[in-house]
């Protein structure tokens, strides 16, 4: 504080010293925070009634990996998650690429609006309009199904950190990889497409995420045998809440947070590179 | 004056005689209707082979738009450009036996700086062996063999500039195009660069195209000089001769600083000036006797001196200090002011103090006559 001699006395809209702001801030981090740390605990509780602590024990893991539905929900929303994000993420891809290129063409800014979209919408009007226009092909609901919604909505996810990538990067290096003999094949696959392969894992890993995590559209989508871990979770909870349920939504939450800090060691490494010499 | 006179009258299947780049009748619109803007109109120029060649004029004189045609990255709205004698209308710039280096220098940040200064041999199929020879080679004309496996943003800015040189030398191109590369640099080292430049260049034997708003830059490294302004090429000449013998009047006040005189033609090369008095030049006038003309001389070709009888006089309003030289303001009788430039030489110092009056003079060579056009 003393540091800048400058530095005039706090005037009053300073949000530094709103009285309160510190209990406010623990208040609000306990309450987002503290639910999950305990869920992450109890998992590791001896004792089969949720609430009341013995001992250590790794007994909840050993039985959810024993259970073949667990085994099979999970083997699920990974299929899904990974054909989903990776189908995503190449259309996103793609369509960021004409979307940055500096021409204009008819409606090329509705489009760019329309592609974030999908982002506000309640996710329960896509899913219960997919469902129906599916059901009037005369679908079969299943994995297929689910596929299919998922990677509608994980378009938006995975295109704006690829577009956020395109949009940093100097527009003349692809006129330097055409000056220095570059056909746009070659500066494509040499040039373009190792400076947009941060904001391509960062997409890749976002709607891997979001589509593990998603319960509507899946719900809505699913059939016999598509069964994902948030729906299995769903219908342990109707019958109460077990050690095992704390034990899979740990390992979820485990995984969720390796993929992201991944993307974000990846993000910032290359940041680092290219940052301003 | 749109066309540079060079000596391609001679036998042109002579290779030496052929030029490395032929402007013809080019021009260039962009947009279209109400929005259209004439970036280049009418413009033709001859650069000849190892030549240091300087487009030279204030943005948006369509200079970079001229270079970035050379380069293939615009194409003309008409008019043809020809590459060591062969048309290249149409051609991508990947197809064009010409390098750029680009003014914020646009290195492959995810490459290092071997894998940059490779990058064009590569992409034209030379063989390996052939590529690490060149690109060593390349490392040692722009003295950065210590830097080869650095990444691009680990190295500093004026480092940044050899490696774009270097990218852009190495497929050993027939022209090289350079947009502005030292507008990004601090002045020292500017000014090291400019010789660096001029350096490779003669050790390459590589024609240069060479843009720049910089009228010092262009005076210390052209060969030859091209003055650009409002898309047009108003004066190709060495820098000499646009120095000394400017024939507009925006060339003669862009590069360096002058004195335009408006004077009545009164004969041959004899001129009376409207401060009065009577100014000779060696350059016979292209203004009819008895026609307005203008005369243009350079600060330093005004000698001062006591006034005497006969002599053009004024009255000094200013003396500018500027420690290798001193600038004096004077005014003649009709108010005009004129500015003579005097070299500080402990040996030969001119005291001159405000209001004093003064005779001045100037040799007949140093004065150019340009049409009064008011351009």
């Amino acid at each position: 504080m003393r540091l800048n001699p400058f530095r005039r006395r706090a005037f009053p809209g300073d949000a530094r010293h709103w009285p309160g702001l510190f209990t406010a801030t623990a208040v609000f981090f306990a309450y987002v925070y503290l639910p999950i740390l305990i869920l992450i605990a109890l998992s590791f509780n001896e004792n089969r009634t949720v609430t009341v602590w013995t001992a250590f024990s790794l007994d909840w893991y050993r039985m959810a990996f024993a259970n073949r539905d667990i085994v099979g929900a999970a083997t699920n929303s990974l299929i899904i998650a990974s054909v989903a994000s990776v189908s995503s993420t190449t259309l996103a891809t793609l369509a960021a690429l004409r979307m940055a290129s500096n021409d204009r063409f008819l409606g090329k800014t509705g489009i760019n609006a329309v592609f974030a979209l999908p982002i506000t919408v309640p996710e329960i009007v896509p899913a219960v309009a997919t469902l129906m226009f599916f059901a009037s092909l005369g679908f079969t609901f299943g994995l297929g199904t689910v596929i299919i919604g998922h990677i509608v909505f994980c378009i938006p996810f995975a295109y704006l950190p690829i577009r956020a990538r395109l949009e940093g990067m100097d527009p003349n290096i692809g006129e330097a990889a055409a000056d220095l003999y570059a056909n746009p094949v070659q500066a494509f696959w040499r040039v373009t497409l190792p400076q947009l392969i941060p904001g391509i894992l960062s997409g890749l890993v976002l709607a891997f995420i979001i589509s593990l995590d998603d319960f509507v559209t899946t719900f809505f989508l699913g059939g016999a045998g598509s069964t994902t871990l948030p729906i299995y979770i769903f219908g342990l909870v109707r019958t109460g809440v077990t050690p095992e349920v704390n034990a899979i939504s740990s390992l979820m939450l485990l995984l969720s947070l390796s993929l992201v800090s991944l993307s974000l060691f990846l993000g910032r490494d290359q940041n680092r590179k290219n940052g301003p010499g | 004056m749109k066309t540079s006179g060079s000596s391609s009258t001679r036998d042109s299947s002579s290779r030496q005689d052929r030029s490395a780049v032929a402007v013809k009748s080019v021009s260039k619109v962009f947009g279209a209707g109400a929005q259209a803007f004439r970036a280049l109109d009418d413009v033709s120029v001859d650069i000849r082979q190892n030549e240091f060649f300087t487009l030279l004029g204030p943005s948006g004189c369509g200079k970079t738009t001229l270079l970035r045609l050379i380069a293939g990255f615009e194409q003309p709205t008409s008019g043809e450009v020809l590459l060591d004698g062969r048309d290249f209308s149409g051609k991508p710039p990947y197809q064009r036996p010409v390098n750029t280096v680009f003014q914020n220098y646009a290195l492959f940040p995810h490459m290092t700086v071997a894998q940059n200064i490779s990058f064009g041999l590569e992409m034209l199929g030379r063989p390996k062996d052939r590529i690490k020879a060149v690109t060593e080679e390349m490392l040692r004309l722009v003295q950065l063999e210590a830097m080869a496996d650095r990444r691009i943003t680990q190295i500093s800015g004026g480092q940044q500039q050899r490696v774009a040189l270097a990218r852009a030398l190495a497929p050993q191109p027939k022209v090289l195009l350079l947009d502005e590369p030292l507008s990004a640099l601090d002045l020292q080292l500017r000014k090291e660069m400019q010789l660096e430049l001029k350096r490779l260049q003669t050790d390459t034997g590589i024609t240069f195209v060479f843009v720049t708003h910089d009228q010092d830059e262009a005076l210390t490294m052209s060969d030859r000089i091209a003055v650009m302004n409002r898309g047009e090429i108003l004066q190709v000449g060495t820098p000499r001769e646009i120095y000394n013998k400017p024939q507009h009047r925006f060339v003669a006040g862009f590069v360096g600083e002058i004195n335009l005189l408006p004077a009545e033609t009164t004969g041959v090369n004899e001129f009376s000036i409207a401060g009065g008095g009577c100014l000779r030049s060696s350059e016979a006038a292209h203004v009819p006797v008895g026609g307005q003309a203008v005369l243009a001389v350079r600060p330093e070709c005004i000698a001062l001196s006591e006034p005497s009888d006969g002599s053009l006089t004024g009255v000094i309003t200013n003396v500018v200090y500027h420690g290798t030289d001193t600038i004096f303001h004077f005014k003649l009788a009709d108010g005009q002011e004129l500015r003579a430039r005097s070299q500080n030489n402990a040996a030969r110092v001119q005291t001159f103090a405000t209001g004093d009056q003064i005779g001045w003079s100037v040799d007949p060579a140093s004065v150019s006559v340009l049409a009064d056009d008011p351009s």
